[in-house]
């Protein structure tokens, strides 16, 4: 029985592969540079590739790179890595438009190092923004010990990590610790209250690790586990400002991750730059 | 007698003078010659200049003289006209308006001043050789001393830009398609909005009203193109500018018969001139150029190693040209969806009164400020759906971004101003004309005022004198109206400031001011600058004062052979090889009349031979109506099947009969064809018939009934432009299954 299978497989492999050959006539074999993700990334590439007795092509996440076989009298590799960029994903020749870029589900938005450097008195006013969300929230740290003082610093955590700085995660985990042991009880409600005394331990145990861990990937797996657990207290004790929970999908091999942020934007922390837009908002606490 | 003639030789002197200091003749030659390209996919001809499509870019400074020497090695005449250019009347380049035609062999030499600056360009005029290449780029630069040269605008590095298209379909085939009502370029494009696809889009209700209001499939270009070019080239890369440099573009749209939307993946468009004169920089996301306008715009490479792909769409989105600037990598523009045609047919229903008049609904369009086709892009619609979405889920993220598309601008009229005054002359006396714009599709004629140019005169006027001319649009399409000779004020809204063009677009229900001096003598041509519009008759000419031009010895027999070229007559033909016997029509027509065949003839003398004749005129701007006169001719020996009496119970026992007619042929709602005619034997005759109902994409269905007791129903697949299968039943010579040809 195993023989069998094998043997099929074999044929089914050996006929898959003289099929592709089969429908392109004159073949041409080139390797090109062509960015993406995931999977996801790898069937949309593909799919704008191919074209019927034209054009046969395998991307490799791992190399970034796409080898195409085509017919060189029918078309040229010009053609096909354009129709790649219009569907969205920048190559050696072409880059997608900005706008079918950002249409690419999260998980695909891959980090456009293909991209020119912008000179001068172009962009300004991105970095602006940033300032100005920075200056906000340390305005509002001189205030009482409350959750919200807690969640203060869970945030500039959470970006430290986005910005995949472990120094900077290790210096926020301190102050966040800080927080949790100067938070007043009497101003949580009762089921905040409560809620806070079942969690208060794992929070700290969480926080803890954060700062005794030495490398990025492991203060993330803990960041996983204290952000489940300061959500149900987001729950029970809203803050000023609506919070997004949001989710990274493909966290520990598939199992996924969580996390709380003030901005409806994605910015994962758990990859930082290699997949910084990739998530989505889980729920919108209010 | 001796101070005379000192003054004269002062005279001589200053102007001796003249001519040293400012006086360069600027020679170029052009070689036309036929060619051979492949820019549909297969080999055509083509006419070059010197080898090159588009013809060589002409470069003068304002001041010059222009010589320009063209030698016709082609097999037919030709002529050159020198487009938005300021000129004496016998340089405008109109065969039989302002010229004879050059004949095959000969040379001629174009000459004229150069008396202002800009950007315009240059193309046949003589039948449809503009659209197989007869196009060039013509630059006048400014002087150095000029007071109004612009820092950063004329000193910086320009490339000339032309766009056009390519048909692999011969332009002669393509005017007589456009009359005979074929419509293969709608299957090629996809826009036959045929039932079926109503019907799939949930649109029933909507073609059924189009029909009803007795229109075709409605869509904003007639002519199918294989390809679109910049400068001869579906894409080409100006590698030679690099990051931070600012390029202006002389855009000029050589095209036949395509507007193109701009679109530039490196941010903003700086519009800094239209139609060869400056205007106030205006920063835009994107803009629409009319056949034959020219824009000049600047464009920044904003990022490192980075080539920015400027696009130029057709306005049906069936394709683009791209020029990519800068050096490497290249960056793409989001390409414009396909338009919802269904959408626009709604739209059109709505604009569209029962006698085929435009109604705007109070709307007072100008300017193209409005843009009706907008409700068919899907780029517009799918913005306003999402931001109410957004509305709904108040993500301020998302409306942000939303804000940002809101934000996208698009030029019109409006918003050009010149950058001096414009104002005419206050003390010269002002004639106001107004002209109505009309057409119908079903038949592709073109006119204004109801009246091809064939049916009128040259339009007397004084030299000197202002015209101010108000254009109102009652048909279904845009026409870009181009005036020969001189620029007009736009009245837009600015004032003094009104900007100075030589092509107005006017969208359909649209309602625009232009008004100029007349100050120049001579024949001067305005008409609509898509070529199968002009060559159909909307066309127009201005008899400025009172022009002796030397190279039309009899004007008026000229005149009469350009009325002729604008209305001439087309041929189209159709038969089914059928098992059952042949089935088929010619026809011979132009914009009024009709002479037409109609036979069906069978294998043998039961089933019958007939033929019958008419000759008609088209009534009404929309001709739906068709007096005729007609002559029948019949035979057969009848069988079994005899039904000798008619409805009204008039008998016809000639097997063998001749008979001429009277009858009237009215188009009704749903495009049924209501026949009545009335023999010499006092027979009478009233029929139905509907043909080329679009029932899918190639599909097409019809029938006819008529008081004869005769009836017919038929289905035709359409495999090429001049071929399909049929299969019919006609209850004189029974089933039949055949071959239908048409030319």
């Amino acid at each position: 029985m195993k023989t069998i299978i094998f043997w099929i497989s074999i044929w089914s492999i050996l006929f898959t592969t003289t099929d592709i050959y089969a429908q392109v006539k004159n073949a041409k074999t080139e390797t090109f540079h062509v960015n993406g993700n995931c999977d996801m990334c790898k069937a949309t590439i593909e799919k704008a590739g191919n074209k019927k007795k034209e054009a046969q092509l395998i991307w490799d996440s791992a190399s970034q790179s796409a080898k195409i076989v085509y017919d060189a009298e029918k078309t040229n590799s010009d053609a096909i890595l354009k129709r790649i960029a219009l569907a969205g994903y920048d190559n050696e020749k072409y880059l997608a438009p900005d706008e079918t870029y950002t249409q690419l589900h999260g998980c695909c938005q891959y980090e456009r190092t293909l991209k020119g450097k912008e000179v001068a008195a172009v962009s300004s006013n991105h970095t602006h923004k940033q300032e100005h969300q920075h200056h906000s929230s340390d305005k509002t740290k001189t205030e009482s010990h409350t959750f919200q003082t807690v969640m203060e610093t869970y945030f500039p955590l959470k970006d430290a990590l986005v910005n995949s700085d472990s120094k900077a995660a290790t210096l926020q985990a301190k102050s966040l610790l800080q927080a949790i042991e100067s938070l007043k009880m009497e101003t949580l409600s009762n089921n905040a209250h409560q809620i806070w005394m079942d969690q208060v331990k794992e929070i700290t145990t969480s926080a803890n690790n954060i700062v005794n861990s030495s490398n990025i990937t492991d203060q993330r797996k803990h960041f996983a586990a204290l952000s489940t657990k300061l959500y149900l207290m987001v729950k029970a004790s809203p803050l000023k400002s609506p919070i997004y929970y949001q989710n990274c999908p493909m966290f520990e091999n598939g199992k996924g991750a969580n996390w709380l942020s003030l901005n409806e934007e994605i910015k994962n922390p758990f990859y930082g730059s290699k997949m910084m837009t990739c998530g989505s908002v889980k729920e919108k606490i209010n | 007698m001796l101070l005379k003639k000192i003054n004269i030789t002062l005279l001589l002197l200053l102007c001796l003078l003249g001519t040293v200091q400012a006086q360069r003749t600027v020679t170029y030659h052009l070689y036309l010659q036929d060619t051979v390209v492949t820019y549909g996919g297969i080999k055509k001809r083509a006419i070059a200049a010197n080898g090159q499509i588009p013809l060589p870019t002409l470069t003068f400074t304002e001041g010059d003289t222009a010589e320009i020497i063209v030698h016709n090695q082609l097999k037919e005449s030709s002529s050159l006209h020198w487009h938005g250019v300021w000129l004496p009347n016998r340089e405008d380049g109109v065969p039989f308006l302002t010229q004879m035609p050059i004949p095959p062999g000969t040379t001629y030499t174009y000459r004229f001043p150069i008396i202002q600056n800009g950007t315009y360009w240059y193309h046949s005029h003589s039948g449809l050789q503009e659209q197989i290449g007869m196009y060039g780029s013509m630059v006048f630069n400014k002087r150095k001393d000029d007071p109004t040269f612009r820092k950063g605008v004329d000193d910086i590095p320009s490339v000339s830009v032309m766009l056009s298209e390519w048909t692999n379909t011969k332009p002669e085939v393509v005017q007589r398609m456009l009359h005979t009502g074929n419509d293969w370029p709608g299957i090629k494009k996809n826009t036959v909005q045929s039932y079926v696809e109503a019907l799939k889009e949930g649109h029933l209700k909507t073609k059924v009203t189009n029909e009803w209001k007795r229109m075709e499939a409605m869509d904003v270009s007639d002519v199918y193109y294989e390809s679109f070019l910049i400068n001869g080239q579906r894409s080409s890369q100006l590698a030679q500018f690099k990051a931070g440099d600012r390029v202006r573009l002389r855009v000029a749209n050589g095209g036949a018969s395509s507007y193109f939307w701009l679109t530039y993946a490196g941010g903003k468009i700086t519009v800094v001139a239209n139609d060869g004169n400056d205007v106030q920089p205006v920063e835009v996301d994107r803009l629409i150029i009319g056949v034959s306008e020219t824009y000049d715009i600047i464009v920044t490479i904003p990022a490192e190693n980075t080539s920015y792909e400027l696009s130029a769409t057709a306005e049906d989105r069936s394709g683009a040209a791209s020029l990519f600037i800068g050096e490497g990598i290249r960056q793409l523009n989001t390409p414009l969806p396909r338009l919802r045609y269904f959408e626009g047919m709604k739209m059109m229903n709505d604009m569209m009164k029962m006698n085929g008049d435009m109604h705007d609904m109070g709307m007072q369009m100008s300017l193209q400020k409005m843009d009706m086709n907008a409700v068919m892009y899907p780029e517009m619609t799918g913005q306003q759906h999402e931001m109410q979405s957004s509305s709904d889920h108040s993500g301020h993220q998302e409306q942000n971004k939303h804000g940002n598309n809101m934000e996208k601008v698009t030029l019109n009229y409006a918003m050009l101003k010149a950058t001096e005054k414009t104002t005419l002359d206050a003390n010269a006396p002002i004639r106001e004309l107004r002209f109505e714009l009309t057409g119908n599709m079903n038949r592709y004629v073109w006119s204004m005022d109801n009246r091809v140019m064939s049916e009128t005169d040259k339009i007397p006027v004084k030299k000197g004198e202002i015209l101010r001319i108000t254009l109102y649009n009652n048909s279904m399409m845009r026409h870009p109206m181009h005036l020969h000779g001189f620029d007009f004020r736009l009245i837009n809204g600015q004032g003094d400031y009104a900007p100075m063009k030589n092509v107005m677009d006017i969208m359909p229900m649209e309602t625009n001011v232009i008004e100029f001096e007349a100050n120049r003598e001579g024949d001067w041509f305005f008409h609509c600058h898509i070529l199968y519009h002009m060559m159909a008759g909307m066309n127009r000419v201005f008899e400025v004062g009172n022009y002796n031009n030397p190279l039309l010895p009899d004007k008026e027999k000229a005149y009469k052979v350009l009325q002729k070229e604008s209305n001439m007559i087309h041929f189209m033909a159709q038969n089914d090889f059928a098992t059952n016997g042949n089935d088929g029509e010619a026809m011979l027509q132009n914009a009024r009349w009709s002479l037409g065949t109609e036979w069906r003839l069978g294998y043998n003398d039961m089933h019958g031979y007939e033929v019958e004749t008419h000759l008609g005129r088209y009534i009404g701007k929309m001709q739906w109506l068709m007096p005729f006169v007609g002559f029948d001719w019949r035979y057969r020996r009848m069988g079994e099947d005899e039904h000798e009496k008619n409805m009204f119970g008039q008998v016809n026992k000639k097997d063998n009969r001749s008979a001429i007619s009277l009858g009237v042929m009215y188009t009704l709602p749903l495009l049924i064809n209501f026949q009545a005619e009335v023999y010499h034997d006092g027979i009478a005759r009233l029929s139905l018939m509907r043909e080329d109902i679009p029932l899918s994409r190639r599909l097409r269905g019809g029938f006819m009934v008529n008081t004869d007791k005769e009836y017919m129903v038929d289905l035709r697949y359409i495999l090429h432009k001049n071929l399909g299968i049929r299969t019919h039943y006609d209850s004189d010579m029974g089933f039949g299954v055949g071959v239908a040809v048409n030319y």
